[in-house]
């Protein structure tokens, strides 16, 4: 029965690590990749371990990516990830804790357009931000994704309406405007789902390809995934190794961010089943 | 600011009600309210309302930035009846969400219940799990075109080692589409399975004792009390893969195979940015963005039909 018992048990530890494996695979494939000669990156067949390592392909993928794109999507991540959370607080705030006239029928509005796919907006925007003036701007960059705050008002809300009562009337009776409650009691309280937000909204701002591949022209207004997306072009000139360098360093410092956030991203995201 | 009870929560029924508490005034007044919602009901109205609206009434001209726009009525709509490539596109969209949902639901639950364990050197491997989820769409996209390169990718070579010659995956006319919605799954599941093991901790542990007790192996307690138990955060996972498949599955198909080969992959989104921003026929093309969201919303009406939910505010 013990014997059984302990077989079944390594089995089950060694599918879990079998299938880990596997979901890392292509992890794994990159890595070895992008450190392997130009000559063995296409040699067939593929070696599963280098047999010299190039570092040096750093210095060539970096100049790949240009500094500038380094720049504008760390610019645009954190402008996007710090307006929205500005705006998605406070509304989400609002809708769950203040009582005025039209509220439901905003939360209505937001909920409404949460699945509203982005697309169907596109080119309507895409007019009004080259009306403005704002093609190859950051304004015309962040400005209409930084809009897109149906999903973190209705977080934020579904966060606030579970606070007591008791602590805002208790301040409220002390003389505190509305200001001062949210400064000094709501937002001490909301570590957590900022937390959680801020990991998400990072996440997708960086990675973010199809609204900058429209509202940019310039080279000099690219952000990372318009310069990795080349790579994946057929006429791309860049060999293998150096192409797999560059994905490798765009997506280090999420790969970074994300292990030593990890329990904020599976709070952020396990957080969608509040809904 | 009023002391008085009102209506606490009045226009909120249909909403979340969480337990029952005192109610109090947290009337507020214009200024308050104004500052705090105001500036996201401007951006949110400007740069998301109103092309939401603009670009439905855009659908009903005819219109390519040079010329001013010309009133056409429904005339884009029969047109795209009569355009193969729309009625391709809306076929190739549903062929992909299927193959992108049916396996990301399946098997994020298997996975989910398979790592819900716990071993000396877990927390690495449950990270392997999770990892798909940072890398971006775009850089998925080319990692995973040398992954699939018939030469020197490391999955033709292992087809090679058991005998099996495999297709070149992205310029087959039927494998391109499986090959592309691998990587959707494979960059999905992640989610699939934080959802899912956060829905397992819910599962009462004397049910599964029961169960146990009564004689069932554990596939009858996979099939017959997990997986009914999870059944709410299925139909979660469902709908956010469907949305989640529809607003990035653009990334994925342009970069890796633009449509190709032979319109094999060309899905909506991929038809709609080439129409509005290569052909310049903004009118045609938000016609056929405007489809792609009725098709959104008839997809969230059968998965997600309106309703109370008694959950509401907590953890299901």
């Amino acid at each position: 029965m013990s014997a059984g018992h302990h077989w079944r048990r390594r089995l089950h530890v060694s599918t879990v690590i079998f299938f880990g494996l596997v979901m890392a695979a292509p992890f794994y494939w990159m890595i070895i990749n992008s450190f392997k000669s130009s000559r063995e990156v296409v040699a067939y067949p593929p070696t599963w371990w280098p047999t010299e390592w190039h570092p040096e392909n750093v210095w060539a993928a970096l100049a790949f990516l240009e500094p500038t794109a380094i720049v504008n999507s760390v610019i645009f991540t954190a402008i996007i990830t710090i307006v929205q959370l500005v705006l998605v607080v406070m509304t989400g705030f609002a809708l769950a804790k203040m009582q005025f006239l039209g509220r439901g029928a905003l939360l209505g509005l937001f909920i409404l357009t949460m699945f509203v796919p982005g697309q169907v907006a596109t080119i309507p925007t895409f007019i009004l931000i080259r009306n403005l003036n704002w093609i190859d701007t950051f304004m015309g960059l962040c400005v209409p994704i930084i809009a897109q705050t149906s999903f973190g008002v209705f977080i934020f809300r579904q966060f606030y309406i579970s606070m007591p009562n008791e602590i805002l009337d208790a301040a409220k009776i002390d003389g505190a405007n509305w200001g001062q409650v949210f400064t000094k009691i709501v937002l001490p309280l909301s570590g957590p789902p900022i937390a959680a937000y801020v990991a998400v909204t990072v996440l997708t701002a960086w990675n973010m390809y199809a609204w900058p591949l429209i509202s940019t022209t310039e080279k000099e207004m690219r952000v990372l995934p318009l310069a990795l997306a080349g790579l994946g072009q057929s006429y791309s000139q860049t060999p293998p190794n150096i192409a797999m360098m560059a994905v490798l360093l765009s997506t280090l410092p999420i790969i970074i961010f994300f292990i030593l956030c990890q329990r904020y991203f599976i709070n952020g995201l396990g957080g969608s089943l509040k809904e | 600011m009023s002391k008085t009870d009102t209506a606490d929560e009045a226009g909120m029924s249909a909403m979340a009600r969480p337990k029952p508490r005192r109610r109090s005034s947290r009337t507020a007044s214009p200024f308050w309210a104004a500052l705090f919602v105001g500036p996201n009901v401007i951006l949110f109205t400007v740069f998301m309302v109103i092309p939401l609206v603009w670009g439905l009434a855009l659908s009903l001209y005819d219109w390519n930035l040079i010329y001013a726009p010309r009133f056409v009525g429904f005339d884009n709509y029969l047109a795209l009846m009569n355009d193969a490539r729309a009625v391709n596109s809306v076929v190739k969209t549903v062929y992909l969400l299927v193959l992108g949902v049916v396996p990301t639901v399946f098997l994020s639950f298997l996975l989910a219940v398979l790592i819900n364990t716990s071993f000396p050197g877990y927390s690495v491997f449950r990270t392997m799990y999770l990892l798909p989820i940072v890398i971006s769409l775009v850089a998925s996209a080319v990692l995973w075109k040398f992954m699939y390169d018939p030469r020197v990718g490391p999955i033709a070579q292992l087809l090679s080692f058991f005998g099996v010659s495999g297709p070149n995956w992205l310029q087959d006319t039927t494998w391109a589409m499986p090959a592309l919605s691998l990587v959707i799954v494979w960059l999905r599941l992640p989610l699939g399975i934080i959802l899912y093991l956060a829905a397992l901790q819910q599962v009462n542990p004397q049910l599964l004792e029961a169960a146990e007790i009564d004689g069932a192996g554990p596939w009858a307690k996979l099939r017959h009390i997990i997986w009914p138990n999870v059944m709410p955060v299925t139909l979660l996972i469902l709908v956010l893969t469907l949305r989640g498949i529809i607003f990035d599955s653009f990334d994925i198909a342009f970069v890796m195979t633009k449509g190709g080969p032979l319109n094999s992959t060309d899905i909506l989104a991929v038809y709609i940015y080439d129409l509005a921003f290569a052909q310049l026929r903004l009118g045609y093309a938000s016609a056929l963005s405007t489809v792609l969201f009725v098709i959104v919303i008839i997809l969230a009406l059968i998965f997600n039909p309106p309703r109370r939910r008694p959950t509401n505010g907590d953890t299901v």
